[in-house]
This record gives C-alpha cells, structure tokens and sequence, in this order.
C-alpha cells in the first residue's frame, strides 16, 4: 500500500499544515519510502497478539485535592495577540450566517 | 584557579567545594570562560544564563559555608532546551517557541534547584527531539567536538557536546528513541536513559508520551548515578510516573557481582560498522575476563523496532504537536482571515522540515483507514519486541549491544537520506519500546579518533545492576580518559 498526492493534501488538512505544489510532490514521494519501510511489518502474524499500550506501568491518579493555578499575567505572559486577559483570534461565528 | 575542567567530575567538585578547596564562583566562572571559547565553535548552546550563574554560585558557597548545602550545591549544569525551566526561555530548538518564557518549573529542573545546582544554560537540540544529528535545530547544529565537521549526534547533541567539551560538568537531556545514548556514543561520553516512569515527565515539553525520558549525560558513570538519584522519584502530576523505591546507588562503586550478560545474535549484523563491531567484541571478552559470563541470545522482532517505533512516534508527535497554535503561546506573526488559515500559517512558519514529515507521517497512520494497518500493527510489534526481552531476561542479568552501528557521521552526510537517518538509531530503539533502562559507555575509537559506545540495557527499574556493570568496566578501561581537543575561537 503507498501513498497518493490526493492523500497527501488530504493528511496536510488534518495536520493543518499546508504546502505548495511542489512541496506537496516531495512530501509524497518521502511519505512513500517511508511508508514502503513500514510495510516490513507486513511479514509479522500479529493477529493473536494484543496491541501494547505503554511500558508496564499502572496509571496512578492524583487525588482531587485544589491547587494554585497560574495566575492570569503567567497565561497571558507568551500571547503575543492578547487584549484585557483576552486572548485575539480570528471571528469563529458569522452573525450574518446565524441570523439566516 | 580550576587547572583542568576535563577530568573534573560531580563526585570530585563536590567533595572539592565541601572542603573549601575550591568555590562554586570559581568553578561556574571556569565553565563561563570555556563557554565562551566553545561556543562559536561547537554552538552546543541555545541560551547561556551567564549572570544568573554566577549569582546562583555565590548563594552556593554561602550554603557551603553555613551547611546548609544540597547535594547538588554549586555545580554547574546544563539543561537540554525540551525542559522546561521557570523565566527561562525553552525552545525545543524550534521557530515555534523561540520566545516562549514557561511560567513554571518542570519536575527535574524543581528538583535541580531543590538541589543546589547552578544552570548554566540550555543546550541544543534536534527540534521537539525529532532527529538524530542535531541539524534539525532553528538555531542550527552542534558539532562534534571530536571532529567539528561531524555530527554529535541526535537529539541531545548540544548536550552531549557540551559535556565532551567541558563546557558544563553534565547535562540533563531526553531520550525517546536514543536521544541520549546515540550522542553520548558519538561524544565519547556516558548516557544514562532511566526505565520508563522511573523519572517525571512533568515539564518534559511532549514528543511522544509513551517512550519519552529524561536523564543524565556525564563525564563518568558514577555522575549518571548521582543524577539519577537526584532527578528520580514519584511525581503526582506525571500519571505514568512509579511509585517505587529509587535506585540504590551505594554499591555501585563496589566490583560488579559475577552477571550473565546477553549477547543478542541480531545486533552484530552485516550493517555494523567494522571497527564499530570489532570494539564492542573486545568489549564483551573484557567483560568475560572480569568474570561474567556471556550467553547468546535471541531478540527475533528487533529487526521489526524501527518501522514500529517510527509509527508509534509519529502518531504520538501528531497528537502532542496538534497544540501549537501560536494562540496561547508560540509563534504568531501572521494575520489571518480565519481561524483555519491562522493556525496552518502558524504551523507552516513555526515548524521545520522533520516535524512537518513527522506530524505529516504520524497524521497518515492515525487517519480512517489506516490505524489498523499502521498503528494498531506497531503496537501489537512493541508487544512482541517486549515479550522478546521479557524472554532475554529470564536467563541473563544485562544484554550488551553497540550503541551505534557507526562512529560520528559528517554533518550533511544523511540529510537528503531521511530513511539512513532513522535507521542509525537501529540498537538504542528496542530497550525504549520495552521501557528498559540502558547506558552508553565509551569502549573504543576508530582510525579517525572518533568515539565507540557501548550499550548496556538492564532490567526495567534494576538501574543499580546496569550503572555497577558499567563502572566496573569503566574503572578497568581508558577510553572515558581521553578528551578532545577543540580549538578555541580567538
């Protein structure tokens, strides 16, 4: 199994990232080899296996206890778009659409 | 005046600080001057915290002189710049944070203070950890300091070099698939990655959640167990840090106990450098002359690691790396119409060229269609390289490997091969998929002059068997005694 172009820009949409033509065609061709090692994995029978999620450790919880948080100048501290404890982003809602 | 940096250990500057012989100013102020010489030459360097330094190693031999001293008071260390530090600004050697100020401490650099130690600065890396030469950096490479045309390795090159050079007494770095280890090899210095847990990732800036470590990069194998003492520990807000005793580091001083030591029959293949081969074989007959006994073994699905491993990371990279969208913190130089187009443009112009492919690859593996066939299948792989060493250490106490199938690579030389660059890491990724503890050591140099390591790997938490193995080989040969020399800038 390899990999297309179509797919490739279909994955740069899902990672947000986004590349010109060109660089579009070198990302697939890397994918490609890349993936085309990968498929060594093809030679294992791993259906009776079960997958591993990390090194055999239990998952501790803390106990729900309260804690100081950051205050708001440390949050603000590395925004560099930010206005009255605010952080600035593009308009998320169209009103115009809303309202139709 | 401090004669010679290069052999100057943390067991001895402490002792030499406790004794008055020597001050904490003194020896910071030593470090600072061989920073400054260094540093255009080798760039191991990100930032250098040259007066907070020096103010720090006063308060230190004010503590010295009440008794009030840690274990740790007065010596001068580095941090990888992936570890987060309060006011201090942490890269992760990328566009994307180059201003990012952390409002808190992560848990080592806590407990690095708690400890005494004086930062120094923060070293170079691979961007996020992701490479295995260093030239993944905004800030552009370390070199080597055995051959400044060579790479010193990746992902904690600038820590590896820093220690090699004496330009810091050690350094704390990461390790997710030999991060540590492979640079240490390359630098002819000793890499300690801790088991899996046994040290907090709380403040380690995520790569990927499952593999990744902190530990040391020191001259000798008794500063690796001083560090890991000092940094090891449960941590509430780490989930998957152990709630278990700390490695016992008093006896490692003492002749190692006669071991079984594991040979695997997979790792000394065609694609081993033959110098590389021919050190670490002496290695193993040196080992059998102490007294061990060497058994081979069988790792079958070794050959299987990298494919799974680069998955594995990718997917986990893809996940971790989603946050970074320049809104709360990172890079934000851009306008945008939407908010779809502000976080690409921030993405696009804040990430470099190998987290890009890894976010990329690691996107493609977790997407509809496709996590059965990549991400599910590597970890069923992880599953069977564990069961492997599992199987290993029912009959022997420590396996033995190279390092790195290669001495030192010239800066450049794998760039344009992405597939050559993961491939390098081939020894030090099975023991990180199983969560196994492990040490590079140097055991040899090739005809160039450049470093051989050897890798120990033990069982998991059973780091005072791996470190009293290590020093007992370290103390019955020469190869830690010899330093580069590097040319000073002026």
């Amino acid at each position: 199994m390899t990999i297309s172009k179509v797919e490739t820009a279909k994955t740069a949409e899902l990672a947000k990232l986004s590349f010109s033509a060109s660089e579009l065609t070198a990302m697939t061709v890397e994918l490609k080899t890349i993936l085309s090692y990968m498929n060594k994995l093809d030679e294992l029978d791993t259906d009776t296996v079960s997958a591993k999620s990390i090194p055999d450790t239990p998952t501790v919880l803390r106990d729900d206890t309260p804690m100081r948080s950051l205050t708001p100048n440390q949050v603000f501290l590395n925004s560099e778009n930010m206005a009255q404890f605010h952080f600035i982003v593009p308009k998320v809602i169209d009103l115009k659409n809303e309202s139709e | 005046m401090v004669d010679n940096l290069s052999y100057l250990t943390i067991a001895k500057a402490v002792s030499l600080l406790k004794s008055k012989k020597l001050s904490s100013v003194e020896l910071t102020g030593a470090y600072l001057e061989k920073i400054k010489l260094s540093q255009p030459i080798l760039n191991s360097y990100i930032t250098i915290l040259e007066q907070e330094a020096l103010v720090k190693a006063q308060i230190a031999d004010e503590k010295y002189s009440k008794g009030t001293n840690g274990i740790l008071e007065g010596i001068p260390l580095a941090l990888k710049d992936n570890l987060i530090t309060q006011n201090i600004r942490t890269t992760c050697a990328s566009k994307m944070l180059n201003n990012f100020v952390p409002p808190y401490d992560g848990d080592t650099s806590a407990k690095l203070k708690q400890h005494g130690a004086v930062l120094l600065g923060k070293l170079n890396m691979d961007e996020f950890g992701m490479g295995s030469s260093n030239e993944h950096s905004f800030f552009g490479p370390a070199k080597n300091p055995f051959d400044t045309s060579r790479s010193p390795g990746g992902s904690s090159g600038g820590a590896a070099s820093a220690v090699a050079s004496s330009s810091c007494m050690a350094a704390l770095a990461t390790d997710t698939g030999g991060s540590i280890r492979q640079p240490a090899s390359f630098c002819g210095v000793v890499g300690l990655r801790p088991t899996y847990g046994r040290v907090s990732r709380y403040g380690l800036v995520a790569f990927a959640s499952s593999l990744d470590q902190t530990g040391p990069i020191c001259k000798s194998v008794e500063d690796c167990a001083i560090l890991l003492d000092a940094i090891s520990g449960y941590d509430k807000k780490d989930a998957t840090s152990v709630n278990i005793a700390k490695a016992d580091i008093s006896e490692i001083s003492q002749n190692s106990a006669p071991l079984k030591i594991g040979i695997p029959d997979q790792y000394l293949s065609d694609d081993l450098d033959q110098e590389v081969g021919e050190s670490v074989e002496s290695a193993i007959r040196h080992l059998e002359k102490a007294g061990h006994s060497i058994q081979r073994i069988s790792l079958p699905h070794s050959k299987y690691a990298i494919a799974a491993y680069y998955i594995i990371v990718s997917a986990e990279a893809s996940s971790n790396l989603a946050r970074y969208d320049g809104i709360r913190y990172g890079l934000n130089e851009e306008t945008a119409e939407n908010f779809d187009q502000l976080f690409k443009q921030n993405r696009n112009q804040g990430f470099g060229e190998e987290v890009k492919r890894r976010i990329m690859l690691g996107s493609y593996c977790l997407s509809a269609g496709y996590y059965d066939r990549y991400y599910s299948k590597a970890m069923k792989t992880r599953q069977l390289i564990t069961e492997d060493f599992n199987t290993a250490f029912n009959s022997v106490d420590i396996i033995v490997t190279p390092t790195s199938p290669t001495t030192a690579f010239k800066l450049q030389e794998k760039q344009k091969d992405v597939l050559s660059m993961y491939l390098a890491d081939v020894y030090t990724i099975p023991p990180n998929l199983a969560g196994l503890p492990s040490i590079s050591l140097p055991c040899g140099y090739d005809k160039k002059g450049l470093p051989i390591g050897l890798q120990m790997v033990g069982r998991a938490f059973d780091e005072s068997t791996l470190l009293s193995l290590a020093q007992d080989y370290e103390k019955k040969t020469k190869w830690h005694k010899k330093k580069p020399e590097v040319p000073d800038a002026v």
